[in-house]
């Protein structure tokens, strides 16, 4: 048994890492600010760039945007971001429907 | 387990490698045709393949192939679930989980479905509800991942039931065929004891019937010599009655053997070639007198053409037709038995022989009718008690007809008479054109003559020579005496071998041969072998002797080549009757004879004239109707027996304490052979326990043995001894006669002589004195005979070259060839 569940961990740890890795962003980021930056500032930034805060994330400092922009990522970066993730589209069971801002 | 759920795990196994291997491709081109990365899926496809690959090969379709195969199984799909992500495909590849489960019921392994299950549902809830949540808050949709993983577990609930109850159904089966193989070996078994039980029964029943017939043939025997005394009327009836009850009691005894032998399977039917009409007739000659007796006639009547020949077991035929035509003449009351014989259905190969037997009896009701064919069963008890018979006559004919392929009926009216009919299909012979089917009108109403009564030599076949081969010297001076009585020649052979060397050199001299089985040197049977490849079985028939009645026996015999087998004790009237037939088939009627002995009349009334009232321990009146009633022939045996095993104890000690036990054995053998035809049974079982001593190798007891054979063998030398001056006395005081009886004492000196030399018995220079003695020698003549001297060189075959060149005219006044 121990074999089958062996591979069972890292089947599933492997389609995880996959999904999560695939470069296919349809335009929404995960933004993390840096201590020294408040929110504000941030929002601030995601606007002048072309972009809109869809919501924050459960931990302080994040918040999910959007943006046409293809520079986005790096201009909040420039204007402070410590990390702008590019999300993939997890459309669960049943997303068989392109996501689009 | 059973056998037939682990061969389908290892196809099932075997087809999962072709399965898996084959989503490589799959994979890739899914890749290729959704994202453009069919190398990374091809390269999960093999990582995959080559996991259970590897493991299938070290391990087969064990539990950890099994386990691993759910899991990947599960992982073709959900690389496919990846590749076509957000595509109008991706729900498709949904089913593509339910088939692989489905698939894992090729296992019939509850596990492996439940791993199934638990992989697929952990799939769905971590990165179709887990991971979405854990990116965007609120995307993952519980309920939905839930009513999949529901799905998931209510069909791997009915897989597992599927597979239980398969895994039930087979368990069930090999149950039913391990039960089904242990009843098979079970009943194998029972059915060998069976067979062995039958065969030691139908062993039994030869060797009790055998024993039993012993004893009435004495009461028969003792009965028809009775009947030739002087008897008062009173007496002469209770005799005849005694005979009677005799004759009957040996019917019963044969009619018990032949209904047990059928029942256990053991009638064997024979296909010989025979004639129809010769047969009847034979059977009808049998009954002619007892008919005649009560009045009535017998009548043949052919309604048909009949074949010349036909092939099939003749013997069962008789024994049918016989059994029908004695019942009638039981039954009959007036006027004629006709039997009717028809031959219908004729094709290329076959010809079914229809014959039915009318008397005018008592008849029967139709409630009699019905059970009339059940073994012990007659008309009625009363029957039994008025006209006798065991009521297994009819059951066994209807065994036998039955077993040939045909049927018996029976159509009575009570006090009309009765007839009985019944058909046996035969194979039709082809004669030729030469010997076309006889016409019916050739046979109008044949009844059978007088002179055709089988027991009767032909006199168209007296003087004929028959060549008795025997290698027990009682037997063949019993035979000589039989025959010669009957009017035929004999010439004899001690074994295989001389009868072979007698036939090579005059074989044309013998109308037939008697040849017994067991025999030292060379047996009957590759004695008829060797004689069979140069005269046929209708230019020479052999007939068989044995001791034995088992069918093996005969069958042995026949199959070697020999026409005919009887049974010892001979009965004289079967085996005349035997050579009738067998010289009637024959062309050989009419062959000069000049070797042969002169036939010596019997004594008839004056059989005991030259006995004793009683020579204890012999049985004369036993051992009279063992020879015929030939007085002569048993005094002169009684003597023989005394000179031959006097010293037959001491013999028998040297040769067991020499390691010669198959001399011994031989030795005890024709001893007991003798002692008991002689009537002396103490003698002839204790020889029997020394020759299976010897035989066996165990010669522990032989020594107590060989006392108590002296023991009972002394008493018989003794009377033995009281016999012999009155030969002499009787003889020398017969004037001629006296001539006769010196040359029987110098026959009897020499015949003496000539079996110990044979023998090589130390005891020859002590026979040799008694030869010379009856010759009258004196004792130079003694010292300078060339045997003497042969024989204290122990030269033995020197010595009885010389006896022969010596004396040829003393030579066995019959042509007996014993070495």
């Amino acid at each position: 048994m121990l074999p089958a569940i062996l591979l069972l961990v890292i089947g599933i740890g492997s389609l995880v890492i996959a999904t999560v890795a695939r470069a296919d962003a349809r335009g929404r980021y995960l933004v993390v600010m840096r201590d020294s930056v408040d929110a504000a500032t941030v929002m601030d930034a995601v606007y002048q760039h072309g972009g809109g805060v869809t919501g924050f994330t459960w931990f302080s400092r994040g918040l999910y945007a959007v943006s046409d922009a293809p520079d986005f990522a790096m201009s909040m970066r420039a204007s402070g971001a410590w990390m702008v993730w590019a999300l993939p589209n997890i459309p669960g069971c049943f997303g068989t429907v392109e996501v689009r801002s | 387990m059973s056998p037939q759920i682990l061969q389908l795990r290892e196809g099932f196994g075997r087809l999962l490698c072709w399965l898996i291997w084959a989503h490589v491709p799959l994979l890739a081109f899914a890749g290729w045709t959704t994202t453009g990365a069919a190398l990374p899926a091809a390269l999960a496809g093999t990582l995959l393949a080559m996991i259970y690959h590897a493991s299938w090969l070290l391990y087969g379709h064990a539990a950890v192939t099994r386990n691993l195969s759910a899991i990947i199984m599960m992982c073709l799909p959900a690389i496919l679930l990846m590749l076509f992500a957000r595509k109008p495909w991706q729900m498709d590849m949904h089913m593509y989980f339910f088939a692989m489960m489905a698939l894992s019921i090729g296992w019939f392994d509850r596990a492996t479905i439940v791993l199934s299950a638990i992989a697929t549902s952990l799939h769905h809830l971590i990165l179709l509800y887990v991971l979405p949540l854990a990116v965007f808050p609120g995307e993952g949709n519980l309920a939905r991942v839930l009513l999949h993983a529901a799905i998931v577990a209510f069909q791997a609930a009915v897989l597992i039931w599927v597979s239980g109850k398969v895994l039930q159904a087979f368990e069930r089966i090999h149950r039913m065929s391990e039960e089904i193989v242990a009843t098979s070996v079970a009943l194998k078994e029972r059915t060998l004891e069976a067979e062995e039980s039958t065969r030691v029964k139908s062993i039994f029943l030869a060797n009790v019937s055998h024993e039993i017939r012993t004893p009435i043939n004495a009461i028969l025997g003792f009965s028809h010599i009775l009947q030739r005394a002087p008897l008062t009327p009173e007496q002469m009836n209770q005799v005849r009655k005694i005979h009677g009850a005799g004759s009957t009691l040996l019917r019963l005894i044969n009619d018990l053997l032949d209904f047990s032998k059928n029942e256990a399977g053991k009638l064997i039917l024979e296909r010989r070639e025979f004639d129809l009409v010769e047969a009847i007739d034979n059977q009808i000659a049998l009954v002619r007198d007892s008919a005649e007796e009560r009045g009535l006639g017998i009548e043949v009547n052919y309604l048909t053409n009949v074949p010349d020949r036909l092939s099939g077991d003749q013997m069962r035929f008789d024994q049918v037709l016989l059994n029908l035509l004695s019942n009638a003449v039981k039954f009959g009351r007036t006027g004629t038995i006709v039997v009717t014989v028809r031959c219908d259905e004729w094709t290329d190969d076959t010809v079914s022989v229809q014959i039915a037997v009318r008397d005018n009896g008592i008849g029967m009701s139709a409630e009699e009718q019905s059970r009339l064919f059940t073994a012990f069963s007659q008309a009625d008890s009363s029957t039994t008690r008025q006209y006798g018979g065991t009521g297994l006559g009819l059951a066994i004919s209807r065994q036998i007809v039955e077993q040939m392929g045909g049927w018996i009926r029976v159509e009575s009216i009570a006090d009309l008479g009765s007839v009985f009919t019944f058909m046996i299909p035969f194979e039709r012979v082809d004669t030729g054109a030469s010997a076309p089917m006889r016409d019916k009108a050739a046979m109008p109403g044949r009844p059978a003559s007088k002179n055709e009564i089988v027991h009767v030599i032909d006199p168209r076949f007296r003087d004929l020579c028959v060549l008795l081969v025997d290698d027990n010297e009682i037997n063949r001076e019993i035979g000589v005496g039989l025959l010669g009585n009957a009017g035929l020649l004999v010439e004899c052979a001690a074994n295989g071998r001389v009868a072979c060397d007698m036939v090579g050199h005059s074989g044309q001299r013998y109308a037939a041969i008697l040849m017994d089985v067991q025999m030292p040197e060379m047996d009957g049977i590759d004695a008829t072998t060797e004689i069979r490849k140069v005269w046929s079985a209708d230019q020479l028939p052999i007939i068989a002797l044995t001791a034995h009645t088992f069918d093996e026996e005969r069958r042995r015999c026949l199959a070697a080549g020999m026409n005919d087998h009887i049974a010892k004790p001979i009965d004289p009237k079967l085996l005349i009757a035997r050579l009738n037939h067998w010289f009637q088939r024959g062309a050989r009627k009419t062959i000069p004879q000049p070797m042969s002995h002169n036939v010596v009349p019997l004594a008839g009334d004056d059989a005991f004239v030259t006995l004793p009232a009683d020579l204890a321990p012999f049985d004369l009146g036993l051992a009279l109707d063992r020879t015929n009633g030939n007085p002569a022939l048993l005094r002169r045996l009684i003597a023989s027996f005394a000179q031959t095993y006097a010293s037959a104890p001491s013999d028998l000690s040297r040769l067991i304490s020499a390691g010669e036990l198959a001399e011994a054995s031989r030795l005890a053998h024709s001893l007991k052979g003798v002692a008991a035809t002689l009537t002396l049974s103490s003698v002839a079982d204790v020889a029997a326990l020394l020759e299976r001593a010897a035989t066996s190798d165990e010669t522990g007891e032989t020594d107590n043995l060989i006392a108590a054979l002296a023991e009972a063998l002394d008493p018989a030398l003794a009377a033995a001894q009281t016999l012999e001056p009155t030969v002499r006395t009787i003889n020398t005081s017969q004037g001629a006669g006296g001539v006769r009886g010196e040359q029987d004492a110098v026959d009897l000196a020499r015949d003496a002589l000539v079996r110990v030399l044979r023998r090589r018995s130390l005891t020859a220079e002590q026979a040799f004195d008694a030869y010379a003695h009856a010759l009258g020698l004196d004792a130079q003549a003694r010292q300078d005979h060339p045997a003497l001297q042969a024989i204290a060189s122990r030269d033995f075959d020197l010595a009885l070259e010389a006896l022969n060149l010596s004396h040829p005219g003393t030579f066995p006044k019959r042509r007996d060839k014993s070495a």
